[in-house]
């Protein structure tokens, strides 16, 4: 793993844009891992109101502004990247390892599994991304960041299942495959021992690009009032509860929604970069 | 195998999987927690007022007869009644869907006409200032998202420099036409209001701009990629040998066979500017089926949240199986190849 | 004495990588009289395939370096604008390259392809005319029924009528010079005979002179009238094909005839562990 790193991050690093991406993602993790610290009023984000200083345009003292409650608006965006980063991650594992097992039993085992399989996975891709998880989420009880993660998580894993499984289909006629055959491997074995390395390259960068689109998802349905509910600090809502009041209090959606911009943009910059690196197609 | 026999093979499948949907749509819909009727009538209904919806509803009966139920009342068009707006759903459908086609297909020619000829300046000229440009433009419109692009264009062009209107299919000072179609462009051209016309569009560029930046990006930049792909192919070496022209090269002879990968992805991004139109309609207070769905999945209401889905997801799969045929057209290996 | 064809005068092409320079052709020179049958002879990576597409004029990058003289009917063509090389390509100059079927557009017919072809020759020419002219053409190699196979695109066709098509395709202007790129290595051995004959026949019968490009010494044997022997962008040895296979002077044409395998079955052939450095040994030039 270690001359991984080296040559390949060689030339990454070639790339000043997958750097740039680099540098933006770190950024956003380490603030939001550190929020507390590094955020003049956390105290913001929870149940606080401050109605001496509400809706006040961006200065010193309140560098975004504050909202209609008189909360600061960069801390609650700070805090918002703890949300979002923690419902890509979340998302992900889920989503991925599913659909990656998926994608593996269709693929080598086939016949009647993988008829089945990869029927219910076109079904599901034949359903807008946003819409079945605004469906899923519309109808559970309330609307919450857990079931937005259940939400979007059903309608994410398929789109691992297709790129394992065209993956498996291309590496199963290779000759290591066979040998391991021979040489009385067990199906299992197989798949986890022998194909799915192989698609390691190609699941990484979709993974990584995948971080920023699930962030993506996620604020757009927060957005509609699906996510997290009030008070917690979520960028898609933050943005959404300044939609209505446009143009006058611009700094409450303007500032939100750059901070979703930054964050898809560093995940979409280091996705491609690694997808240049490992030479792959997702 | 015939082009006819592709035919009909794609439209069987289409059709399985239009079923396929509809039972995981209405799966979903049955297996939420909480009673439909119940939360339709509110919590100040008498038990046996539930109870009598929910035999109406037939909510008792075991999930395959509702489902029988369901598909039986889909084919005489009767998709129930909507708990939120208490009108049949088709009604609601009728009304709210050609504000959404309407918009949709704006967004859909804005993605080709934009995003393509961006992609195909940004392959053709690779690496130069045209090339870098377009791509910048192509990624914030990947990374970006839609109810935000709705946001900063309404600020930018519709209150910071007042071009466009802010709001609505059409200005309230004006009549709208007669309703044949549902759909304002053609409407006001069959009835020949000018001025109509010309209002409903330029109330559409905006909004569908929004829901297709995401997409312009993606076409173009993949665009670009397949382009490139193709200029080092030996078929294009063997046109420059023989001095094509090299606009044709580009626009032709090279774009031909780059359009196939793209195509395919073009019709994936239909079904995500789908997803976008919910947002972008919401912003820009379009009277449309994304907003009804929004509002009907706040509410609630199963009908209505099963036709929307149901909806969407045809919508979708027409749009996947007119792309393969679009796909066929250009690549005649598919039918032809023994 | 001008009547050369074709006159390549110390011809150097480099270029640039991030590594440093790479020199890719290093001083060669070669002639061609009108209607003679030259090959150049090498291995992968000698530099014989980019002198055709300096021919062409088709190295215009910015990291490309070329200095020398390629003189076409006594015009020097190296630094020729992309303009005057569209009148000469396909016209005067044509090129057969290694896979037939790679070099036709899998996404349009032949006959679309064939209109582009007469067009560069004739800008005012009809599509119908064009397809007329197209299948006379066609008619004249054998192909019994060109009406098909104008219709058809390049995946339907088999590789040796593919190949035919390519060569008619490049005939048609009835160009001075053909450049042939390795033009039967993707055929089958029982199809390469025919196609070499086909291309021998047409050339001979508008005296278009050849410039065969190849590492395949039996091919040359059966082609060619004059060799030159490339290594490593140095032309090693010059003489006529007789001169050569029975003659050779330089030990790397003399490695090159021996790897050719042998019907008497004389046995791997044995390569010397260190060979020299057959750049570094001069030029043997057969007097002819």
């Amino acid at each position: 793993m270690n001359i991984f790193r080296s040559k390949y991050f060689y030339k990454f690093s070639q790339n000043p844009l997958s750097v740039i991406g680099l540098i933006i993602v770190s950024l956003v993790v380490f603030m939001a891992v550190f929020a507390p610290i590094i955020t003049p009023f956390p105290e913001h984000v929870g149940p606080f109101t401050d109605f001496a200083n509400k809706s006040k345009p961006p200065s010193l003292k309140y560098i975004f502004g504050t909202d209609k409650i008189g909360r600061d608006i960069f801390t609650r965006v700070i805090y918002g990247y703890r949300i979002s980063l923690t419902l890509g991650i979340v998302v992900l594992s889920i989503a991925a390892p599913i659909g990656v097992t998926m994608g593996l039993c269709a693929g080598y085992i086939g016949k009647k599994t993988e008829i089945i399989l990869m029927r219910i996975t076109d079904i599901f891709l034949a359903i807008p991304a946003l819409v079945l998880a605004l469906a899923i989420i519309g109808l559970l009880d309330r609307p919450n960041l857990f079931y937005t993660m259940i939400a979007v998580s059903m309608a994410w894993w398929p789109w691992y299942t297709r790129l394992i499984y065209n993956i498996t289909r291309s590496i199963r006629a290779e000759g290591y495959v066979a040998a391991a055959e021979i040489m009385g491997a067990s199906k299992l074995h197989i798949m986890f021992k022998e194909i799915l390395p192989n698609c390691l390259p190609s699941l990484l960068t979709k993974i990584t690009l995948d971080l920023g689109f699930v962030i993506l998802v996620g604020s757009s349905l927060s957005f509609l009032g699906l996510g997290a509910q009030a008070p917690t600090p979520d960028l898609g809502t933050m943005v959404a509860k300044g939609a209505s009041l446009l143009p006058d209090a611009w700094w409450f959606s303007l500032f939100p929604g750059f901070a979703i911009l930054i964050v898809v943009l560093g995940f979409n910059l280091v996705g491609d970069g690694l997808k240049d690196m490992f030479d792959v197609d997702v | 195998m015939l082009a006819f026999q592709y035919f009909i093979k794609r439209i069987g499948v289409s059709i399985i999987v239009f079923f396929g949907v509809s039972v995981v749509i209405f799966c979903l819909a049955r297996l939420i927690p909480g009673d439909p009727a119940r939360i339709a009538l509110g919590p100040f209904a008498t038990k046996e007022m539930v109870e009598q919806l929910r035999e109406t509803l037939h909510l008792n009966e075991s999930i395959f007869i509702q489902y029988k139920i369901f598909i039986v009342n889909l084919f005489h068009g009767d998709l129930g009644i909507s708990t939120y707006t208490k009108r049949p759903v088709l009604v609601d459908l009728i009304n709210y869907f050609p504000a959404t086609f309407e918009l949709v297909l704006m967004s859909g020619t804005l993605m080709l006409l934009i995003g393509m000829p961006l992609g195909i300046l940004s392959g053709t000229f690779k690496n130069t200032i045209i090339d870098h440009i377009s791509r910048i433009i192509s990624l914030l419109g990947v990374v970006t998202p839609s109810f935000l692009w709705a946001i900063i264009l309404m600020l930018l062009f519709a209150y910071l420099f007042p071009i466009f209107p802010v709001s609505e299919r059409m200005d309230e000072t004006l009549d709208p036409p007669k309703l044949i179609t549902g759909l304002l462009l053609i409407d006001s051209l069959i009835e020949g209001s000018f001025k109509v016309f010309w209002d409903s569009f330029v109330h559409l560029i905006l909004p569908g701009l929004a829901i297709a930046m995401p997409a312009i990006g993606n076409v173009s930049r993949l665009t670009r990629t397949n382009l490139s792909d193709i200029y080092d192919k030996q078929y294009i070496e063997f046109a420059r040998s023989y001095a094509f022209s090299n606009f044709k090269i580009a626009t032709k002879y090279a774009l031909k066979p780059a359009s196939i990968p793209t195509v395919t992805i073009i019709g994936l991004d239909f079904a995500f500017m789908l997803g976008n139109a919910f947002l972008v309609e919401t912003v820009f207070v379009w009277p449309g089926m994304a907003k009804y769905g929004v509002e009907v999945i706040l509410a609630k209401d199963l009908n209505g949240i099963v036709a929307t889905a149901l909806v969407f997801t045809s919508f979708f799969l027409i749009i996947n199986m007119l792309v393969d045929f679009v796909v066929l057209y250009l690549n005649p290996r598919i039918v032809l190849k023994d | 004495m001008y009547n050369k064809l074709l006159k390549i005068e110390d011809l150097e092409l480099s270029f640039k990588m991030y590594e440093g320079m790479s020199h890719v052709l290093k001083k060669i020179s070669l002639e061609l009289d009108k209607g003679e049958k030259v090959a150049l002879v090498g291995e992968s990576g000698s530099g014989k395939s980019v002198t055709t597409k300096l021919i062409l004029g088709l190295l215009n990058q910015k990291n490309v370096y070329k200095k020398g003289k390629i003189i076409f009917n006594q015009r020097d063509i190296l630094n020729l604008s992309e303009k005057e090389f569209k009148k000469i390509r396909g016209n005067n100059i044509s090129i057969i390259f290694q896979d037939p079927t790679a070099a036709l557009n899998p996404v349009f017919k032949i006959k679309d392809q064939f209109h582009e072809v007469n067009l560069n020759n004739n800008k005012k020419i009809s599509k119908k005319n064009s397809y007329i002219r197209a299948c006379e053409a066609l008619e004249k190699v054998s192909i019994r029924d060109p009406e098909r196979v104008m219709e058809s695109y390049s995946f339907q066709l088999s590789g040796g009528l593919a190949q035919r098509v390519v060569i008619t395709m490049a005939m048609i202007n009835k160009p001075e010079l053909l450049l042939a790129d390795e033009p039967s290595t993707a055929l089958d051995v029982t199809i390469q005979n025919q196609a070499l004959d086909l291309m021998d026949d047409l050339t001979s019968e508008t005296n278009t002179a050849v410039l065969l490009i190849t590492h395949n010494m039996g091919v040359v044997r059966k082609f060619a009238q004059k060799v030159y022997v490339i290594y490593r962008g140095v032309i090693v040895e010059e003489g006529l094909k007789k001169q050569i296979f029975e003659n050779p002077g330089h030990p790397y044409t003399k490695a090159l005839l021996n790897s050719i395998p042998k019907l008497s079955g004389e046995g791997l052939p044995v390569f010397d562990e260190n060979p020299p450095d057959y750049a570094s040994i001069p030029k043997f030039v057969h007097n002819f």
